[in-house]
């Protein structure tokens, strides 16, 4: 018997459990909300690191899945420290800011990590962008962009697995990526969001990522 | 050295499709014990765990191997949700704590369900669910919470370490990992429900398969009485829990790839510095391809 395509077998068996799901579209246009129209305008010019490993969907090396996982880590990473700045511990509810303190850590470190590795590997890591992520100073707008940042994390990680051919580095991207979807789970309940919608994951492929993180990038 | 499904090491005469609470063992002090999670989201074992490493090595050599040990897992979880939320009722936990309880329940469900689906596509046989004994857990909230915890954070980092087994099948890693993903949010509302970091570190550590038998042992129980244990052909199928013999197997690594792959992986469970270590030292670690070879 010919086994059918896997996806098309867990497709199915989440397709129930996905109404109660915020829809990839749902959360681009959560997202497009957020950061506003002019961070949507801009992001038309922008977004060229994303294009470069995105929209060719050439994720060919491991170099290129490393690069593409590096670019959502300093979207990520940036947002945070950025945020933290912003605000302060009396903007959320108790104990928010020293996990999302904890959350940056993990970003920051996620990307001094990729960094590295890229670099030995004899690449060139990509760099930080320059960024807009709309929430000016609203801290519940901040936390909305946080949860999408999350879980958009975790569907580029788990798109983007397949391609890596070194077992150690996928084991490593593993381990980040169960770190993104710990993250997504806390930030879906303090957004007022059930923490685990589905019994599984929906993976991206970058070109569905881009779509998603391209409003967030000017530059 | 004999290759096994992780199923059949921990419970060798293992009925067909039945589930019997155990009674009351020394899994107690596991379940109650929030160090123990600690322990395994850092990765590391009490030296007490580490002894009963088992000699035979767990059966990664195929994809359906691999997805059974996942099931096996899997069973364990949906199994405790199941039989625990049985027992208790809204009032027990905090609000909105059972309503997400019995979601994780569904979820561990429908992955054992999936699962099942999958290795009979590719023509293996599914494990069956077995017999556990989850101690006190069933009687007591925070036993219940503090076991799900475990069960959860170990499920995040057998699926962690397990990946790379599938690294030659696009379609299942990545089905894979969208149950990885989820594990993780698990374990992430239960960390803080019992108090704990939803996310104490930077990089999740993987447990290894033999790792990850040594904290489901206790879970698992023997037929009592040898009921059930008569296709037990490599097992006793005697009372009393399934002891695995001591001497660890991280030589299954190593006889198939010659590289110290384990340790390195064992570094990534220390935060991030350690996860930093790790990483820098990936060079040289190449696994033989777990399958066709």
């Amino acid at each position: 018997m010919q086994p059918r395509p896997l996806h098309e077998r867990f497709m199915e068996a989440t397709a129930e459990e996905r109404h109660c799901r915020a829809s990839r579209r749902g959360f681009l246009a959560g997202s497009a909300r957020l950061a506003g129209a002019g961070a949507v305008a801009l992001a038309v010019a922008g977004g060229t690191g994303f294009r470069r490993f995105a929209s060719a969907q050439e994720l060919a090396s491991d170099l290129d899945v490393l690069n593409y996982a590096l670019t959502l880590e300093h979207l990520e990473a940036t947002f945070y420290r950025v945020g933290l700045e912003t605000f302060g511990p009396d903007d959320f509810d108790v104990d928010v800011f020293a996990n999302l303190e904890a959350i940056r850590d993990h970003e920051a470190a996620h990307v001094a990590t990729l960094t590295d590795v890229i670099t030995q590997l004899g690449g060139a890591a990509v760099e930080e962008a320059e960024y807009d992520f709309g929430y000016g100073d609203d801290a519940a707008a901040f936390l909305a962009v946080a949860q999408a940042l999350e879980n958009t994390g975790v569907q580029a990680y788990d798109g983007a697995g397949q391609f890596l051919a070194d077992p150690a580095l996928l084991t490593a991207a593993g381990g980040i990526v169960a770190v993104e979807a710990r993250h997504a789970s806390y930030l879906n309940d303090l957004n007022g969001d059930v923490p685990f919608p589905a019994a599984f994951e929906t993976p991206l492929t970058p070109e569905e990522v881009l779509e998603i993180a391209t409003p967030f990038i000017v530059q | 050295m004999a290759v096994r499904s992780i199923h059949t090491l921990l419970y060798p005469s293992a009925p067909a499709g039945r589930s019997r609470r155990g009674v009351l063992t020394g899994s107690a002090r596991l379940a109650g014990g929030g160090a123990l999670a600690l322990t395994v989201a850092g990765a590391q074992l009490p030296r007490g765990l580490r002894s009963a490493l088992a000699q035979e090595v767990v059966d990664v050599s195929t994809p359906a191997a691999v997805l059974n040990y996942a099931l096996t897992l899997e069973h364990l979880e949906a199994s405790f949700y199941r039989d625990g939320l049985d027992g208790f009722v809204e009032g027990d936990f905090e609000d909105g704590v059972f309503a997400n309880l019995g979601l994780i329940r569904d979820h561990e469900v429908a992955h054992v369900e999936t699962l099942i689906a999958v290795i009979g596509d590719l023509g293996d046989d599914p494990v069956e669910e077995a017999d556990y004994d989850f101690g006190d857990a069933f009687d007591d909230p925070e036993a219940f919470l503090a076991t799900a915890q475990t069960l959860e954070n170990t499920g995040v980092a057998a699926y962690t370490g397990a990946a790379q087994f599938l690294i030659d099948d696009d379609d299942l890693l990545t089905a894979a990992l969208t149950i990885h993903g989820v594990e993780a949010r698990h374990a992430s509302y239960l960390n803080r429900l019992n108090g704990a970091s939803p996310f104490p570190d930077a990089v999740d550590g993987p447990l290894t398969p033999d790792q990850v038998m040594a904290i489901a042992t206790p879970f698992f129980v023997a037929a009592p009485d040898g009921t059930g244990g008569t296709t037990g052909t490599e097992g006793t199928g005697g009372t009393g829990t399934t002891t695995i013999p001591a001497t660890g197997i991280g030589s299954l690594y190593r006889s198939k790839s010659g590289s110290d792959l384990p340790e390195k992986l064992g570094l990534l469970g220390l935060a991030a510095a350690g996860a930093a270590v790790a990483l820098s030292r990936w060079e040289g670690t190449r696994l033989a391809k777990q399958q066709n070879t």
